[in-house]
């Protein structure tokens, strides 16, 4: 294995850390907060760490895509809630009770020892082993994403058009102006 | 892939209500007053139901359309015609309500279209993309609806405990969804899924992913522990909401829950092995039917005595989902006829709450009930058949709804002692159901009785009275039609 | 040891790193941040000329005057040196993060844009048609797939430097003058968006460097002018970038006479940041319009002139395009009054978002029928 092979797969492994390590600490930050912006900005973090990871894994479209709707439209919405909503700092849920930080511990301890198993056997289970075929060349450009949505998933794209529909009108309609006097028509 | 002509006509009800619906929202803005959008909303719920009956005609056995996502089969439309049906009753009982109650705005039939399309979507399913779609759609039109009276703040806190519970259930769905796409090395399509579970068995995550989304669509029946929502958005909603969630989301949601458990998780190692859903289930079953009766039996309110008993019948429900694990092959149309006959009960039950309040005074409470039976004779009657339909008294459809699904689950030997459970249960839940019956009948009225007078209630409160009847004297064509909709096995 | 050539010969991770830093070094560092500094000196002097007023012309070294250039060193100087003053009760952290946030974003997507033609590598002294060079080095620091989109990713990341800057301040005028920019900027993200899909449908590539070379030198050749849907979308472009820039008339956030903004709070080089920053942002919208409506840098001269004569006359047209550019959003601040809160939301919502919608469906229909 020539230099440039060798210090291409560990510069992989040291992005690959770094971003995990954006992700996990911007996660673990969020629900350890006590004031919402800064909870807010650390998962915009995390968003952004994410975004990273599916750029090492060759899914560009996604990783601009995670960047400009998650990272830049809905957070801004988060963190324009939370300064409209303006309510005093308190501790989160996450710091209360010891009972139920025992219980998540436990939860997720165990969740992550099933994954770390996966992980370590990956190569021993058919089913995984069966589907790990290279890419095609052009994986996760935005010809090969817009392929996959207008042909094999084109009902759930449409479908989903439904769901953001209804979004957009129960905004509308749960924030409307309700007027006081007894008439049937609402402002 | 190119969409064939054929594979749109095939999804006709579904895409005539979402269209209708998104033309009643239309109309709503441009036409003078509600009426318009109303009608055409109706209209709209009646071709759907013509195009149901063309699509059952041409549909004997059917193969997954829409690059597998999607299924047309006999059971779909069944369920499908259930929805259409409970979609077109709440419309016929929400117009006057709303207009009783001063609250009548257009986008809410159309979010009660769209929250039939949703559960159309679930029924149809048969990936759990389409699942997921379904289930968000059908549960945001139902958040928007449990909101809509926006003068009660009762409404606000139930949709608001709905929507956080309900988006949690999200979460576990699409976690479900990703750990089960990865351990079966990529597949979501129920016929994929079932390829592979015999191999994915073997690998815990596979498990916990299949765990992940039972789970949440156990929130979206109320199933316990996972009911916590319902008794307080049940009651905080409009009552002609509360009777399309309990008829057509429940039944949406069961319908999704069948084929889920019928195909992609039908493999026995999976269903009956060691971390087997079946004895899971069966122990949920009768957790949910015991505290729904218990809980039921100290409320006043009656939404909340209704809303508690519906989370019993998804206990019974469940018992008929644990046969279907079990293999037994009158499951499947013993649930549907169930669905059809508990639908059909609640539709005409809550029409009748909806009717007996006026203008700031709701009657919820059951000493409020007292004596209706002296000045509205035919209500009371109407309404005491109903009762015993839910409580599972002959003749009523309720009864033979829960006498098919016993004796489908009496066929498997485990799962005795979980029809015994049920038939005490069962028991119980007449004396609360009776209270109503003795309140109306043997009390003297507390306030004079004026409901007011709706062509729509009265229609919807005559057509359901009669099916119910109908279901308890002659259950052969229903069942015959139930059992023409077989889900196709991989 | 590796041989040199094996590192940094063509088409090699040292070459192109390499290669990416002069990149960014000839455009982000010596152009975007010059012409920056130019255009804090130019907006005063241009508004100056067309107000027939003298404007800043005090600034000297010496007795050499320059016509006020040197005031946007003054400038800098001034700002280096005043006091760093964080309001007591401020979040100290959210506080120094919103102008970095402000400042990077518009800094990052100049990354994509096309800033010149290919210099041809080891054909350098002689005439290369476009298209026929077999070792381009493009004249642009990221060559994505995804193009266009990442200039809006990191678009709409700038919108956290105004909203924290509005909040961290800890003082009421300001955060709502950091809503009022969260609420401008993200609605007209939309419209922008979709008046740069009508070009992308009828591009049919998101790569801006796709985009510049299906244009030719001539204005008719120029996207612009290729249909009516592209004539469209560039004014509504042209419109939206002037809400997402928070430039006037759209700058109800800054509201410098009237309201107090979000960076009242802000002093020093801490305002010098967000000030930067605008001036960053009208740079790279003014590169981008440029690009994917107006031909880019594209010029006559590939076939006859020296591969890097006609790189060097590539870049100077492309140049003077952005300029112009820039000071055309220089000159429309004093054209028209500033909009109302409401007024602006209308705009955004009921009059420019449904036209580029209808706008993306007549590029579409111009597509299937004229191609």
């Amino acid at each position: 294995m020539n230099l440039a092979a060798h210090s291409a797969s560990m510069a992989e492994t040291i992005v690959f850390a770094i971003l995990s390590a954006g992700v996990l600490v911007g996660g673990l930050l969020t629900v350890t907060r006590r004031n919402p912006v800064s909870a807010v900005m650390c998962l915009v973090l995390t968003f952004a760490a994410l975004a990273g990871l599916f750029a090492t894994l060759s899914a560009h479209f996604l990783a601009v895509l995670q960047i400009l709707v998650y990272a830049g439209a809905v957070m801004v919405l988060f963190i324009f809630v939370v300064m409209m909503v303006n309510r005093e700092e308190s501790t989160p849920i996450a710091r209360q009770g010891l009972v139920t930080r025992a219980a998540g511990v436990l939860a997720a301890g165990y969740v992550f020892y099933r994954v770390a198993w996966l992980v370590s056997h990956e190569r021993t289970l058919p089913l995984l082993a069966a589907s790990a075929t290279p890419p095609v060349k052009d994986f996760g450009t935005v010809s090969a994403v817009g392929a996959l949505l207008f042909a094999d998933f084109l009902f759930p794209f449409e479908a989903i058009s439904l769901l953001l529909l209804l979004a957009v009108v129960g905004g509308v309609m749960l924030t409307r102006h309700v007027r006081e006097d007894h008439s049937s028509r609402v402002s | 892939m190119t969409i064939a002509a054929a594979q749109i006509v095939a999804l006709s009800p579904l895409l005539m209500i979402t269209g209708v619906g998104c033309l009643a929202l239309l109309l709503d803005t441009m036409a003078k007053g509600r009426a318009p959008a109303l009608w055409l909303a109706q209209l709209g719920c009646v071709a759907a139901l013509l195009a149901v009956a063309n699509q059952w005609m041409g549909s004997g056995s059917s193969q997954p359309i829409w690059s597998g996502m999607l299924i047309v089969d006999r059971m779909a439309l069944f369920l499908d015609g259930v929805l259409i049906i409970a979609a077109l009753a709440t419309l016929l009982v929400a117009a006057p309500f709303m207009r009783e109650h001063e609250f009548e705005h257009g986008e809410h039939y159309a979010l009660v279209l769209f929250a039939t399309a949703g559960g159309m979507t679930v029924v149809h399913a048969t990936h759990l993309l389409s699942l997921l779609i379904g289930i968000e759609t059908m549960s945001l039109a139902a958040y928007l609806l449990v909101a809509s009276w926006r003068r009660q703040p009762a409404g606000a806190e139930g949709a608001l405990k709905y929507l956080l519970l309900g988006a949690f259930a999200a979460g576990f769905l699409v976690y479900g969804t990703a750990l089960v796409y990865g351990t079966t090395g990529g597949e979501m399509s129920y016929a994929g899924i079932a390829a592979r579970a015999a191999r994915a068995a073997d690998n815990p995550l596979f498990i916990m992913g299949a765990y992940f989304l039972l789970t949440g669509m156990l929130f979206k029946i109320a199933a316990v522990p996972f009911h916590m929502w319902a008794p307080d958005a049940y009651e905080g909603a409009p009552t002609p909401v509360t009777g399309l969630m309990a008829s057509g989301i429940k039944v949406a949601a069961v319908g999704g829950l069948v084929r889920l458990l019928g195909s992609a998780f039908a493999n026995p190692g999976l269903a009956l092995g060691h971390a087997g859903w079946v004895r899971v289930l069966g122990g949920i079953a009768f957790a949910t039917m015991t505290w729904g009766n218990l809980a039921a039996l100290r409320q006043e309110n009656v939404k909340r005595m209704l809303a508690y008993s519906s989370i019993a019948h998804a206990g019974y429900l469940m018992i008929g989902l644990v046969a279907l694990g079990q293999k037994v092959d009158g499951a499947q149309p013993a649930l549907l006829v169930y669905l059809a006959a508990y639908a059909a009960t609640t539709l005409g039950v809550f029409t009748v709450v909806a009717w007996v309040g006026r203008r700031d005074d709701e009657r919820l409470l059951i000493r409020d009930w007292a004596g209706m039976a002296r000045t509205r004779p035919a209500v009371a009657l109407a309404m005491t058949v109903l009762l015993l339909s839910l409580a599972g008294v002959p003749p009523t459809g309720g009864f033979f709804g829960k006498f098919y699904v016993f004796r489908a689950a009496m066929q498997s030997p485990d799962l005795a002692w979980l029809v015994v459970a049920a038939v005490l249960n069962s028991l119980v839940s007449v004396y609360y159901y009776l209270r109503i019956v003795v309140a109306m009948y043997f009390r003297d009225p507390v306030r004079p009785w004026q409901p007011f007078p709706s062509v729509g209630m009265a229609i919807v409160l005559f057509v359901t009275v009669v099916v119910v009847l109908a279901l308890g004297v002659v259950p052969r064509p229903v069942v015959e039609l139930a059992a023409g909709g077989l889900v196709t096995h991989w | 040891m590796p041989q040199t050539t094996q590192l940094f010969g063509y088409g090699q991770l040292g070459f192109g790193i390499a290669a990416a830093i002069i990149k960014i070094l000839v455009f982000v560092v010596l152009f975007a941040m010059g012409l920056a500094s130019l255009l804090t000196w130019l907006e005063r002097r241009q508004s100056a000329m067309m107000q027939d007023r003298l404007g800043p012309n005090r600034a000297n070294l010496g007795r050499w005057r320059a016509w006020g250039l040197l005031h946007f060193v003054a400038d800098a100087l001034k700002m280096m040196f005043k006091e760093d003053f964080i309001p007591p009760k401020a979040n100290r952290f959210l506080f120094t993060l919103a102008p970095i946030l402000a400042l990077a974003p518009p800094l990052i997507v100049l990354a994509i844009i096309p800033f010149g033609a290919p210099l041809c590598w080891g054909h350098m002294r002689e005439a290369v048609p476009l298209g026929t060079c077999a070792q381009p080095v493009d004249l642009q620091i990221a060559r994505l797939d995804v193009g266009v989109l990442f200039y809006f990713a990191f678009a709409s990341l700038s919108i956290y430097g105004a909203t924290l800057a509005g909040w961290a301040s800890y003082n009421k005028w300001a955060l709502m003058g950091g809503m009022r920019a969260a609420s401008q900027m993200i609605s007209y993200e939309v419209t922008m968006g979709m008046a740069v899909l009508a070009m992308f449908v009828c591009y049919g590539t998101l790569e801006p460097g796709a985009m510049v070379a299906q244009q030719g030198p001539a204005p008719w050749q120029w996207g612009i002018l290729r249909g009516i849907p592209h004539f469209i979308a560039f004014f509504l472009f042209f419109a939206a970038s002037f809400a997402e820039t928070k430039r006037t008339p759209f700058d109800i956030p800054e509201g410098e006479s009237e309201i107090v903004g979000y960076f009242v709070e802000y002093s020093g080089l801490r305002f010098g940041m967000f000030y930067l920053g605008e001036f960053l942002e009208v740079i790279g919208s003014s590169a981008l319009m440029v690009t994917i409506f107006l031909g880019g840098w594209q010029i006559w001269g590939a076939s006859v002139l020296p591969n890097w004569a006609h790189v060097l006359l590539s870049m100077l047209v492309w140049g003077a395009k952005v300029f112009l550019f820039c000071g055309l959003q220089l000159l429309v601040r004093w054209t028209l009054p500033r909009f109302r809160a409401d007024q602006l939301m209308r705009l955004g919502w009921q009059r420019l978002l449904p036209i580029s919608i209808a706008n993306v469906v007549l590029a579409a229909c111009w597509q299937m029928w004229i191609h």
